[in-house]
């Protein structure tokens, strides 16, 4: 284990954390979004409680990485230009439905729930910490949003077409998984941060198998190409959104 | 008016090993499990928990000591009771303290199940009892108490006199 890192891995990791906590970010924006317009009060609760966990989780990464990069999370956060950010656009697309929600906070907590344990893994100490902090809230997000799935998927035959529709617009996105900063193999030689390939492999064959038991399928439709540097026409108007009251009160705390 | 809800379920809370089971309010949902994730949600979000059950309302027999006054619990087997079962039955003492467990006991049916816990408890005080059929609980699962009730106890309540939000708008105003 370590707590410190040469150069070039300090930049490396820096690269990587800026698009880990950047994903996190833009996915609670949206999933806040449904606060007060969830389909039931129950659920309006749990939902932005998932939301408030991943803007924890966006911090925590943006912390290590101000202590290995030097940056302040509410700069980067309050005041990057919109092509400044590195998220996928998977977690940027509009929050659609509650199906298309449902399904995109699906997709990501599989992910994560992988992703976080190869973390808890990592040589590099303030990672392989965090990632045990963040796993168990990740357990509660799968835990919640796979009850979701089955339900909606096993439903009504409307419930059942709204989330195919949502896996059909999302699942082109999700080779996104695997696009990481050029510099990212150094850290996987070091054992700082897993290899994604295999992980995706594996991403992919359990959330074939959840699908199945909810009588959904993913579809065969083309991937979306993609770099973290670009992004949807939607995320601009997020972005503004997001970062209002700062642009207007640069002082402002709370 | 057609009521659009889901079926409502009671939430009972454990807060540690040396504290009894006590109401702590209701949920709505379609099934059981999701009555769980629910009331984890919108009951555990911070305070200390570590054990979560919950049982449909419609399972649940409740009387006021008002009601008890008017008509005291029949000892009477029903016809079609087969057998007794385990019930569990809850009391609030008084005004202030929350209706916690009180006595597990086997009876025929619920209410007889209360008419034999007021013969064995002190009950002077106490404002209403509620009576549940333990098959019709549904716990939460000892392996998931990492994930259900954990992550809660990093989590502090602030009063909103920790945010600085209003005094700073005031002084955005005044500029």
């Amino acid at each position: 284990m370590s707590t410190t890192l040469d150069q070039p891995l300090k930049a490396a990791m820096a690269a990587r954390l800026l698009e880990m906590a950047d994903d996190e970010l833009i996915l609670a924006h949206r999933d806040s979004e449904w606060t007060g317009h969830a389909p039931i009060l129950e659920e309006d609760i749990a939902f932005a409680n998932i939301a408030q966990d991943e803007l924890g989780h966006a911090l925590i990464w943006y912390d290590i990485r101000r202590s290995l990069a030097g940056d302040d999370p509410d700069r980067l956060v309050f005041f990057r230009g919109a092509s400044e950010f590195r998220n996928m656009q998977m977690v940027e697309l509009p929050k659609g439905d509650w199906a298309f929600s449902m399904v995109r906070q699906f997709l990501f907590d599989t992910w994560e729930a992988l992703h976080i344990e190869a973390l808890e893994q990592s040589r590099f100490t303030p990672v392989a910490e965090a990632a045990s902090k963040i796993r168990k809230e990740e357990m509660y997000h799968l835990r919640h949003t796979r009850a979701w799935i089955r339900r909606l998927g096993l439903g009504t035959e409307e419930s059942s077409r709204r989330m195919q529709a949502a896996l059909d617009v999302l699942w082109p996105y999700h080779g996104q998984i695997l696009i990481y900063p050029t510099d990212y193999q150094l850290l996987v030689d070091e054992s700082l941060m897993p290899d994604l390939t295999p992980l995706s492999a594996h991403w992919i064959e359990r959330i074939q198998a959840e699908l199945s038991d909810a009588n959904l399928r993913l579809p065969g439709s083309a991937a979306v190409s993609y770099t973290r540097d670009h992004h949807s026409p939607y995320f601009p108007a997020l972005i503004e959104e997001l970062q209002q009251v700062a642009r207007i009160e640069a002082e402002a705390r709370w | 008016m057609t009521d659009t809800q889901w079926p409502r379920f009671e939430v009972f809370l454990i807060e540690n090993d040396g504290k009894p089971a006590e109401h702590v309010g209701s949920v709505h949902a379609p099934d059981s499990e999701m009555a769980l994730l629910n009331a984890r949600d919108v009951f555990v979000r911070r305070p200390q928990c570590r054990e979560l059950w919950v049982a449909l309302s419609a399972h649940v027999l409740t009387r006021t000591a008002q009601e008890l006054k008017e008509g005291p619990p029949s000892r009477q087997s029903e016809p079609r009771d087969t057998g007794e079962q385990p019930y569990l039955v809850f009391a609030k003492p008084n005004h202030r303290d929350p209706l916690a467990l009180w006595h597990c006991l086997s009876a025929a049916s619920a209410e007889s199940a209360l008419g034999l816990a007021l013969t064995i408890g002190q009950t002077s005080d106490c404002t209403m009892w509620a009576v549940v059929p333990q098959a019709k609980l549904t716990r939460s699962d000892s392996k998931e108490v990492e994930a259900f009730f954990q992550p809660a106890e990093t989590k502090r309540y602030k009063m909103h006199s920790d945010f600085p939000t209003a005094r700073q708008m005031k002084e955005v105003r005044q500029k």
